[in-house]
Protein backbone atom coordinates (compact mmCIF):
# COMPACT_ATOMS: atom_id res chain seq x y z
CA UNK A 1 0.00 0.00 0.00
CA UNK A 2 1.47 3.50 -0.80
CA UNK A 3 1.21 6.57 0.99
CA UNK A 4 3.19 8.86 -2.09
CA UNK A 5 2.07 12.72 -3.47
CA UNK A 6 2.83 10.75 -6.78
CA UNK A 7 -0.29 9.46 -8.30
CA UNK A 8 -0.24 5.64 -8.67
CA UNK A 9 -0.50 5.28 -12.50
CA UNK A 10 2.74 7.43 -12.47
CA UNK A 11 4.49 5.31 -10.62
CA UNK A 12 3.36 2.23 -12.61
CA UNK A 13 3.65 3.26 -15.82
CA UNK A 14 5.72 0.73 -17.80
CA UNK A 15 8.91 2.60 -19.61
CA UNK A 16 11.75 0.77 -21.32
CA UNK A 17 13.34 -1.74 -19.35
CA UNK A 18 16.61 -0.21 -18.36
CA UNK A 19 19.24 -3.02 -17.28
CA UNK A 20 20.78 -2.02 -13.60
CA UNK A 21 22.44 -4.01 -11.47
CA UNK A 22 23.77 -4.44 -7.97
CA UNK A 23 27.17 -5.67 -7.04
CA UNK A 24 29.97 -5.01 -4.42
CA UNK A 25 33.34 -3.81 -5.24
CA UNK A 26 35.83 -3.81 -2.09
CA UNK A 27 32.54 -4.45 0.04
CA UNK A 28 31.05 -1.01 -1.02
CA UNK A 29 27.35 -1.67 -3.07
CA UNK A 30 26.76 -0.06 -5.98
CA UNK A 31 24.03 -0.10 -9.05
CA UNK A 32 25.36 -0.49 -11.79
CA UNK A 33 23.35 0.19 -15.70
CA UNK A 34 24.69 -2.45 -17.99
CA UNK A 35 26.30 -0.86 -21.55
CA UNK A 36 27.01 -4.21 -23.17
CA UNK A 37 27.52 -7.74 -21.98
CA UNK A 38 30.69 -6.94 -20.13
CA UNK A 39 30.85 -3.44 -19.09
CA UNK A 40 28.61 -0.71 -17.14
CA UNK A 41 28.13 2.78 -16.01
CA UNK A 42 27.83 3.43 -12.15
CA UNK A 43 24.83 5.15 -11.09
CA UNK A 44 25.16 5.61 -7.21
CA UNK A 45 26.70 3.94 -4.59
CA UNK A 46 25.08 2.42 -1.90
CA UNK A 47 26.68 3.29 1.13
CA UNK A 48 26.31 5.35 4.41
CA UNK A 49 29.91 6.13 5.05
CA UNK A 50 30.09 10.01 3.20
CA UNK A 51 33.83 9.65 2.73
CA UNK A 52 32.74 6.78 0.21
CA UNK A 53 31.58 9.61 -1.63
CA UNK A 54 34.97 11.39 -2.04
CA UNK A 55 36.33 8.02 -3.98
CA UNK A 56 37.10 9.10 -7.46
CA UNK A 57 36.73 5.46 -8.11
CA UNK A 58 33.26 5.37 -7.24
CA UNK A 59 32.35 8.86 -9.11
CA UNK A 60 28.90 8.16 -11.08
CA UNK A 61 29.52 7.52 -14.52
CA UNK A 62 32.43 6.01 -14.13
CA UNK A 63 32.87 2.68 -16.38
CA UNK A 64 32.54 -0.84 -14.60
CA UNK A 65 34.05 -3.63 -15.86
CA UNK A 66 32.10 -6.69 -14.72
CA UNK A 67 30.80 -10.42 -16.03
CA UNK A 68 26.86 -11.07 -16.09
CA UNK A 69 25.56 -14.25 -14.81
CA UNK B 1 58.20 3.71 -5.87
CA UNK B 2 58.06 1.04 -8.70
CA UNK B 3 56.86 -1.84 -6.53
CA UNK B 4 54.47 0.48 -4.69
CA UNK B 5 52.84 1.54 -8.52
CA UNK B 6 53.14 -2.79 -8.91
CA UNK B 7 50.68 -2.79 -5.95
CA UNK B 8 48.60 -0.65 -7.36
CA UNK B 9 48.23 -1.98 -10.38
CA UNK B 10 47.18 -5.31 -8.63
CA UNK B 11 44.61 -3.39 -6.55
CA UNK B 12 42.86 -2.78 -9.83
CA UNK B 13 43.01 -5.81 -11.66
CA UNK B 14 41.89 -7.70 -9.14
CA UNK B 15 38.92 -5.41 -7.80
CA UNK B 16 36.46 -7.24 -8.57
CA UNK B 17 37.22 -10.13 -7.08
CA UNK B 18 35.72 -11.82 -3.80
CA UNK B 19 35.81 -9.80 -0.57
CA UNK B 20 38.15 -12.50 0.71
CA UNK B 21 40.71 -12.04 -1.93
CA UNK B 22 40.15 -8.33 -1.56
CA UNK B 23 40.92 -8.58 2.16
CA UNK B 24 43.89 -10.72 1.49
CA UNK B 25 45.25 -8.43 -0.95
CA UNK B 26 44.47 -5.20 0.92
CA UNK B 27 46.79 -6.79 3.34
CA UNK B 28 49.57 -8.10 1.53
CA UNK B 29 50.09 -4.12 -0.26
CA UNK B 30 49.86 -3.11 3.28
CA UNK B 31 52.61 -5.54 4.17
CA UNK B 32 54.55 -4.13 1.35
CA UNK B 33 54.52 -0.91 1.65
CA UNK B 34 55.70 -1.52 5.40
CA UNK B 35 58.72 -3.25 3.94
CA UNK B 36 59.74 -1.33 0.77
CA UNK B 37 59.37 1.87 1.60
CA UNK B 38 58.91 1.57 5.83
CA UNK B 39 55.80 3.15 5.82
CA UNK B 40 52.83 2.21 7.64
CA UNK B 41 48.94 2.96 6.07
CA UNK B 42 46.95 5.58 7.79
CA UNK B 43 43.59 4.17 9.15
CA UNK B 44 41.47 4.82 6.68
CA UNK B 45 39.65 8.56 7.23
CA UNK B 46 36.20 7.11 7.98
CA UNK B 47 33.25 8.82 9.35
CA UNK B 48 32.22 9.44 12.61
CA UNK B 49 28.79 10.76 11.14
CA UNK B 50 27.13 7.84 8.59
CA UNK B 51 24.15 9.35 6.28
CA UNK B 52 21.30 7.72 4.99
CA UNK B 53 20.39 9.70 1.83
CA UNK B 54 16.33 8.84 1.28
CA UNK B 55 15.49 9.62 -2.13
CA UNK B 56 12.72 8.98 -4.06
CA UNK B 57 9.91 6.77 -3.54
CA UNK B 58 10.29 4.23 -0.47
CA UNK B 59 10.41 0.65 -1.83
CA UNK B 60 8.59 -2.04 -0.22
CA UNK B 61 6.70 -5.25 -0.76
CA UNK B 62 6.36 -4.37 -4.51
CA UNK B 63 9.07 -3.53 -6.68
CA UNK B 64 8.40 -0.71 -8.71
CA UNK B 65 9.10 0.30 -12.20
CA UNK B 66 12.76 1.38 -13.02
CA UNK B 67 11.94 5.13 -14.02
CA UNK B 68 11.28 5.72 -10.27
CA UNK B 69 14.10 6.59 -7.87
CA UNK B 70 13.83 4.39 -4.87
CA UNK B 71 15.09 3.71 -1.54
CA UNK B 72 14.89 -0.22 -0.83
CA UNK B 73 14.06 -1.55 2.04
CA UNK B 74 16.52 -4.24 2.01
CA UNK B 75 18.83 -1.73 1.62
CA UNK B 76 18.66 0.30 4.17
CA UNK B 77 17.44 -2.12 7.00
CA UNK B 78 20.70 -3.64 7.07
CA UNK B 79 22.48 -0.29 6.87
CA UNK B 80 21.03 0.75 10.17
CA UNK B 81 21.86 -2.57 12.54
CA UNK B 82 25.71 -2.33 10.66
CA UNK B 83 25.66 1.45 11.95
CA UNK B 84 23.97 0.09 15.19
CA UNK B 85 26.65 -2.29 16.15
CA UNK B 86 29.66 0.12 14.69
CA UNK B 87 31.54 1.30 17.39
CA UNK B 88 32.96 3.75 15.30
CA UNK B 89 30.06 5.21 14.44
CA UNK B 90 29.09 8.02 16.35
CA UNK B 91 25.87 9.56 15.03
CA UNK B 92 23.68 9.17 11.45
CA UNK B 93 22.68 11.92 9.76
CA UNK B 94 19.19 10.85 7.40
CA UNK B 95 18.70 13.07 4.59
CA UNK B 96 14.80 13.22 2.94
CA UNK B 97 14.33 14.00 -0.04
CA UNK B 98 11.24 11.85 -1.05
CA UNK B 99 7.84 11.72 -2.36
CA UNK B 100 6.49 9.27 -0.30
CA UNK B 101 6.28 5.08 -1.00
CA UNK B 102 5.32 2.11 0.89
CA UNK B 103 3.83 2.54 4.11
CA UNK B 104 4.75 -0.30 5.79
CA UNK B 105 8.49 -0.07 4.77
CA UNK B 106 8.33 3.54 5.66
CA UNK B 107 7.04 2.86 9.56
CA UNK B 108 9.49 -0.18 9.40
CA UNK B 109 12.99 2.10 8.89
CA UNK B 110 10.89 4.76 11.09
CA UNK B 111 10.94 2.26 13.84
CA UNK B 112 14.47 1.62 13.12
CA UNK B 113 15.64 4.73 13.41
CA UNK B 114 13.90 5.37 16.40
CA UNK B 115 14.11 2.88 18.36
CA UNK B 116 18.24 3.09 17.62
CA UNK B 117 20.71 4.08 20.87
CA UNK B 118 23.20 6.02 18.75
CA UNK B 119 21.94 9.80 18.16
CA UNK B 120 20.42 10.54 14.81
CA UNK B 121 19.39 13.66 13.25
CA UNK B 122 17.20 14.05 10.20
CA UNK B 123 17.35 16.88 7.63
CA UNK B 124 14.48 17.63 5.30
CA UNK B 125 15.67 19.07 2.01
CA UNK B 126 13.67 19.62 -1.15
CA UNK B 127 10.63 17.32 0.05
CA UNK B 128 9.56 15.11 2.73
CA UNK B 129 6.84 13.97 2.13
CA UNK B 130 3.39 11.45 3.18
CA UNK B 131 5.65 8.88 4.60
CA UNK B 132 8.86 10.76 4.75
CA UNK B 133 7.06 12.24 7.96
CA UNK B 134 7.54 9.53 10.22
CA UNK B 135 11.13 9.24 9.02
CA UNK B 136 11.81 12.76 9.97
CA UNK B 137 9.86 12.67 12.98
CA UNK B 138 12.03 9.59 14.03
CA UNK B 139 15.21 10.97 14.42
CA UNK B 140 15.66 12.52 17.97
CA UNK B 141 16.12 15.66 16.06
CA UNK B 142 14.51 17.06 13.06
CA UNK B 143 15.27 20.52 10.84
CA UNK B 144 13.64 21.24 8.32
CA UNK B 145 15.49 23.64 4.78
CA UNK B 146 13.96 26.99 4.93
CA UNK B 147 12.80 25.83 1.54
CA UNK B 148 11.79 22.46 1.76
CA UNK B 149 7.99 20.71 1.77
CA UNK B 150 6.40 18.46 3.75
CA UNK B 151 2.97 17.30 2.48
CA UNK B 152 0.37 16.12 4.82
CA UNK B 153 -2.17 14.54 2.82
CA UNK B 154 -5.05 11.03 3.71
CA UNK B 155 -4.25 7.65 2.15
CA UNK B 156 -5.60 7.05 -1.53
CA UNK B 157 -7.05 3.71 -1.95
CA UNK B 158 -6.58 2.63 -5.85
CA UNK B 159 -7.39 -0.30 -7.48
CA UNK B 160 -10.38 -2.66 -7.06
CA UNK B 161 -12.24 -0.71 -4.35
CA UNK B 162 -15.29 -2.77 -2.50
CA UNK B 163 -18.01 -0.34 -1.36
CA UNK B 164 -18.05 -1.28 1.49
CA UNK B 165 -17.81 0.35 5.20
CA UNK B 166 -15.16 -2.04 5.52
CA UNK B 167 -12.67 -0.85 3.22
CA UNK B 168 -13.34 2.50 4.81
CA UNK B 169 -12.81 1.32 8.19
CA UNK B 170 -9.22 -0.39 7.33
CA UNK B 171 -8.11 2.87 5.32
CA UNK B 172 -8.67 4.57 8.96
CA UNK B 173 -6.80 1.80 10.91
CA UNK B 174 -3.66 2.50 8.04
CA UNK B 175 -4.03 6.19 8.98
CA UNK B 176 -4.25 5.94 12.14
CA UNK B 177 -0.69 3.95 12.60
CA UNK B 178 0.91 6.44 10.75
CA UNK B 179 -1.08 9.34 12.71
CA UNK B 180 0.17 7.26 16.08
CA UNK B 181 3.52 7.42 15.08
CA UNK B 182 4.12 11.22 13.94
CA UNK B 183 2.46 12.60 17.31
CA UNK B 184 4.76 10.27 19.50
CA UNK B 185 7.52 11.47 18.08
CA UNK B 186 6.48 15.01 17.51
CA UNK B 187 5.31 18.17 19.55
CA UNK B 188 2.08 17.76 17.17
CA UNK B 189 -1.59 16.92 18.42
CA UNK B 190 -3.30 14.55 17.05
CA UNK B 191 -6.26 17.24 16.55
CA UNK B 192 -3.83 19.00 14.60
CA UNK B 193 -2.64 16.74 12.49
CA UNK B 194 -6.12 15.62 11.34
CA UNK B 195 -7.05 18.61 10.43
CA UNK B 196 -3.94 19.38 8.52
CA UNK B 197 -4.48 15.70 6.67
CA UNK B 198 -7.86 16.54 5.33
CA UNK B 199 -8.04 20.21 4.90
CA UNK B 200 -9.09 21.45 1.88
CA UNK B 201 -8.35 24.22 -0.45
CA UNK B 202 -4.88 23.77 -0.09
CA UNK B 203 -3.67 21.35 -2.95
CA UNK B 204 -5.03 20.87 -6.08
CA UNK B 205 -6.74 18.40 -6.52
CA UNK B 206 -6.88 16.51 -2.96
CA UNK B 207 -7.20 17.35 0.50
CA UNK B 208 -4.28 18.12 2.77
CA UNK B 209 -1.74 20.66 4.06
CA UNK B 210 1.87 21.86 2.17
CA UNK B 211 3.71 23.01 5.07
CA UNK B 212 6.93 25.41 3.97
CA UNK B 213 10.01 25.05 5.90
CA UNK B 214 8.89 27.68 9.40
CA UNK B 215 5.40 26.00 8.96
CA UNK B 216 6.60 22.65 9.71
CA UNK B 217 8.50 23.96 13.18
CA UNK B 218 5.40 25.95 13.90
CA UNK B 219 3.10 23.61 14.14
CA UNK B 220 5.48 21.11 16.05
CA UNK B 221 6.29 18.70 13.36
CA UNK B 222 10.11 19.08 12.89
CA UNK B 223 12.12 20.83 15.84
CA UNK B 224 13.87 23.21 13.85
CA UNK B 225 14.16 25.34 10.61
CA UNK B 226 18.30 24.88 9.83
CA UNK B 227 20.74 23.24 7.28
CA UNK B 228 23.75 20.77 6.86
CA UNK B 229 26.16 22.57 9.50
CA UNK B 230 22.90 22.73 11.84
CA UNK B 231 22.30 19.00 11.76
CA UNK B 232 25.98 17.84 12.29
CA UNK B 233 26.68 20.27 15.08
CA UNK B 234 23.61 18.83 17.09
CA UNK B 235 24.86 15.31 16.13
CA UNK B 236 28.16 16.60 17.64
CA UNK B 237 26.51 17.55 20.79
CA UNK B 238 24.03 14.41 21.23
CA UNK B 239 27.06 12.15 20.63
CA UNK B 240 29.32 13.89 23.54
CA UNK B 241 26.21 13.93 25.59
CA UNK B 242 25.96 9.77 24.99
CA UNK B 243 29.64 9.42 25.66
CA UNK B 244 29.36 11.62 28.79
CA UNK B 245 26.46 9.55 30.28
CA UNK B 246 28.67 6.12 29.53
CA UNK B 247 31.28 7.72 31.39
CA UNK B 248 29.66 8.24 34.34
CA UNK B 249 27.93 5.10 34.17
CA UNK B 250 31.48 3.81 34.05
CA UNK B 251 33.05 5.65 36.97
CA UNK B 252 31.00 4.35 40.50
CA UNK B 253 33.84 3.49 42.95
CA UNK B 254 31.39 2.97 45.88
CA UNK B 255 28.74 0.96 43.98
CA UNK B 256 30.22 -2.28 45.17
CA UNK B 257 28.93 -4.92 47.63
CA UNK B 258 32.37 -5.14 49.51
CA UNK B 259 33.58 -1.77 49.40
CA UNK B 260 37.24 -1.24 50.90
CA UNK B 261 36.13 1.81 52.86
CA UNK B 262 33.92 0.09 54.43
CA UNK B 263 35.73 -3.38 55.74
CA UNK B 264 38.33 -1.34 57.07
CA UNK B 265 38.50 -1.59 60.74
CA UNK B 266 36.31 -4.48 61.46
CA UNK B 267 37.75 -7.02 63.16
CA UNK B 268 40.62 -4.99 64.88
CA UNK B 269 40.67 -5.64 68.89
Amino acid sequence: MLYSIIPNEEIWAETDEVGIYELSINGCRMQVASVDGNSGVLIRILSTDPQDYLNPKYQPGTSIPFIRD
Amino acid sequence: MELFQEGHRNNDSFSQLSSQGNQDLARHSALQNIRNLGQMNLPDGSSAFHVLPVIGQIEGHLVLPPRNKTTKYEHVIPQLVAIEQNPRIKGLLIILNTVGGDIEAGLAIAEMIKSMSKPAVSLVLGGGHSIGTPIAVAADYSFIAETATMTIHPIRLTGLVIGVPQTYDYLDKMQKRIIKFIVDNSRVSVQQLQEMMFRTGELVRDVGTVLIGEEAVHCGLIDEVGGLGAAISKLRILAENLENIDAQRQFQPFACQYSPFVYTGIGRN
